[in-house]
């Protein structure tokens, strides 16, 4: 189960959202959605909208990506947390790529 | 979801089967613990076993302070290494994937699923999300974006523009002939510095506040993640990386954080592709230059041109990124992207508020600080006088001042660019310090060449009066150009 679920995305020919995957693997998003914090806890999915390690308190705002709310845009953390420009963006995830 | 059948299952009796060489390694770890009273009392033996194969560390670390949990680890590590080596992977993920498999067989075993039926959020997914129709309907969101930003906000950007260069130019003036200042440096200084410059550019408070409010009712509505899933699938299709799109789309706010967000991106050579690429999205702060040349070169066709220059940046980025990806970046992997679609909201007024607020917010607090220090520096450079006929300080005609004279130097240089005047060229330098800061310069460099019409005296209560009725009719005239975005014009008269 678990390794269909990687296989689904690397084998994806093209972007592929949660509910479709869920649907393609006959699993329960839920499910799906505990399979896919699996991986990301072992390293093989990357979170994109986790937080930056390098951003400390100001990056560490929310889950759900970036939300904006002092309006600094200048050179410090990683800027998307703090940045009201910001457009908000959806969960996503990367395959870690193989070292 | 229905229980059925529920004297199938029962739960006492069932384990997790792992597979014979799983399970044979189990017990022979269970008949270690065995030999070990101390552990055997603290950890039921296959539950300890279990953990012990999936290199808890937790758990392994207890064990080195009981009695005889180092020399049970060793043999457990000797286990370990003989499954790692017979199945090719970790341990650990092989018991997840059963435990994954058995939950799934056992829950298709006792559940019954109605029918699926697809939610109303399915449905629009199937069209906006389409392979083929998710970039064209993208694009017909993106343009609707601009015709609001560029053709509807025209009347309120008038009615601000008339505020600023009527009633508060006017204001300041008497304000400074009041204390003794009229006709003085410091009046130039304020007038022609601080509110031609700053004012220029608050003047696109309107168009952004569209843009802004645009932006967050596809963000508040969801639209804006399928954007990014329709759009992450255009750049594999063409050989891109997918996931450089996040930044990209990151970029059309800002480009400094779209630069940060490049950060994500675990491999240096796709960082500085992405890197490369995210400038030619166009952010925030290009649109009021863009609004501006748009509409004193193409009044009529505003909206299509501000339009047209968002997806020339994107089209210059995809040429650009294919063109590295065949040259400086030939063996980048490509990866895969998984992405959660938040179900299809009505939008929420006060987040949409909110939202745009900040984002406004933030554009006036830059023009007040950054941008009111570069029209003070500009105005210095422009109020210097160079060579005979170049006057007084601050009383010189901005052709002979030191502006002129250091953006002359410069001019040739950017000419095969098509910025030969030093007009021009005065202010793409200036663009460097922020890109708001090019409508500023122009505002300054025309607006003191310009013979001032001294306007017919008012007294403060007719000018708050002229500024409410002028709101009032901006917001009808504003109104009234809703209908212009799908070509249809109902203002009458000058249309």
């Amino acid at each position: 189960m678990l390794k269909e679920v990687l296989h689904a995305i690397e084998a994806a020919n093209g972007p592929v959202h949660v509910a479709e995957l869920s649907r393609q693997l006959g699993i329960e998003r839920t499910a799906l959605e505990g399979m896919i914090a699996y991986w990301v806890q072992h390293g093989r999915l990357q979170d994109n909208s986790a937080p930056q390690e390098s951003c400390g308190p100001a990056g560490s705002t929310g889950s759900t990506g970036p939300t904006g709310s002092t309006g600094h845009c200048g050179p410090t953390c990683t800027g998307t947390s703090t940045c009201a420009f910001v457009v908000k963006m959806p969960r996503s995830y990367t395959l870690a790529q193989k070292k | 979801m229905n229980l059925l059948n529920e004297t199938a299952v029962a739960p006492a009796a069932k384990v997790v089967d792992y597979g014979r060489k799983l399970e044979a390694a189990i017990q022979a770890i269970q008949a270690d613990i065995a030999a070990y009273p101390a552990i055997q009392q603290q950890y039921p033996a296959r539950w300890l076993a279990i953990k012990l194969l999936e290199q808890d560390h937790d758990l392994q670390t207890r064990l080195l302070a009981i009695e005889g949990g180092p020399a049970l680890l060793t043999k457990t590590q000797l286990a370990y290494a003989r499954l790692a080596a017979d199945y090719g992977e970790e341990i650990d993920v092989l018991i997840a994937d059963r435990r994954y498999t058995y939950i799934h067989e056992l829950v298709g075993r006792v559940m019954q699923k109605p029918p699926e039926t697809l939610s109303l959020t399915d449905k629009i997914d199937r069209l906006v999300t389409h392979r083929l129709l998710g970039v064209p309907i993208f694009m017909a969101v993106m343009w609707v974006v601009f015709k609001l930003t560029a053709v509807v906000s025209a009347p309120l950007l008038d009615w601000v523009d008339g505020v600023v260069s009527g009633p508060i130019t006017h204001w300041a003036a008497a304000l400074l002939a009041w204390v003794g200042l009229g006709g003085s440096w410091v009046e130039a200084l304020a007038l022609d510095g601080v509110i031609a410059g700053v004012g220029g550019v608050l003047v696109f408070v309107p168009v952004l506040m569209f843009l802004y409010v645009s932006l967050a009712v596809l963000e508040d509505t969801g639209y804006m993640a399928r954007a990014a899933f329709v759009m992450d699938g255009l750049m594999n299709r063409i050989g891109l990386q997918g996931k450089s799109f996040l930044p990209m789309m990151v970029g059309f706010g800002c480009t400094v954080p779209a630069i940060y967000a490049t950060r994500t991106l675990e491999n240096e050579k796709d960082r500085i592709l992405t890197g490369l690429l995210v400038p030619f999205m166009s952010c925030g702060a290009r649109l009021p230059v863009y609004v501006l040349f748009a509409t004193v070169f193409f009044s009529a066709y505003a909206g299509a041109v501000v339009f047209s220059m968002y997806v020339l940046g994107i089209i210059t980025a995809v040429l650009l990124g294919l063109v590295l990806r065949k040259t400086l970046f030939k063996d980048k992997e490509q990866t895969a992207l998984l992405m959660e679609l938040p179900p299809y909201r009505r939008p929420n007024w006060r987040t949409i508020w909110s939202h745009t607020w900040e984002r406004t917010r933030s554009f006036i607090q830059n023009a007040w600080s950054l941008i009111l220090i570069t029209s003070v520096i500009l105005w210095l450079l422009m109020a210097i006088p160079v060579g005979a006929e170049g006057g007084s300080f601050a009383d010189t005609d901005v052709d002979h001042s030191l502006f002129s004279s250091v953006a002359g130097a410069i001019s040739p240089a950017l000419e095969p660019l098509g910025f030969g005047t030093w007009e021009a060229g005065g202010a793409l330098i200036s663009g460097f310090v922020a890109k708001e800061v090019v409508v500023s310069t122009f505002a300054q460099v025309y607006g003191m060449g310009e013979t001032a019409v001294t306007p017919a005296p008012t007294t403060f209560l007719q000018d708050i009066g002229q500024i409410g009725r002028g709101f009032g009719t901006a917001v009808l005239d504003t109104i009234k150009a809703i209908p212009l975005i799908v070509g249809i014009d109902v203002r009458g008269g000058a249309g």
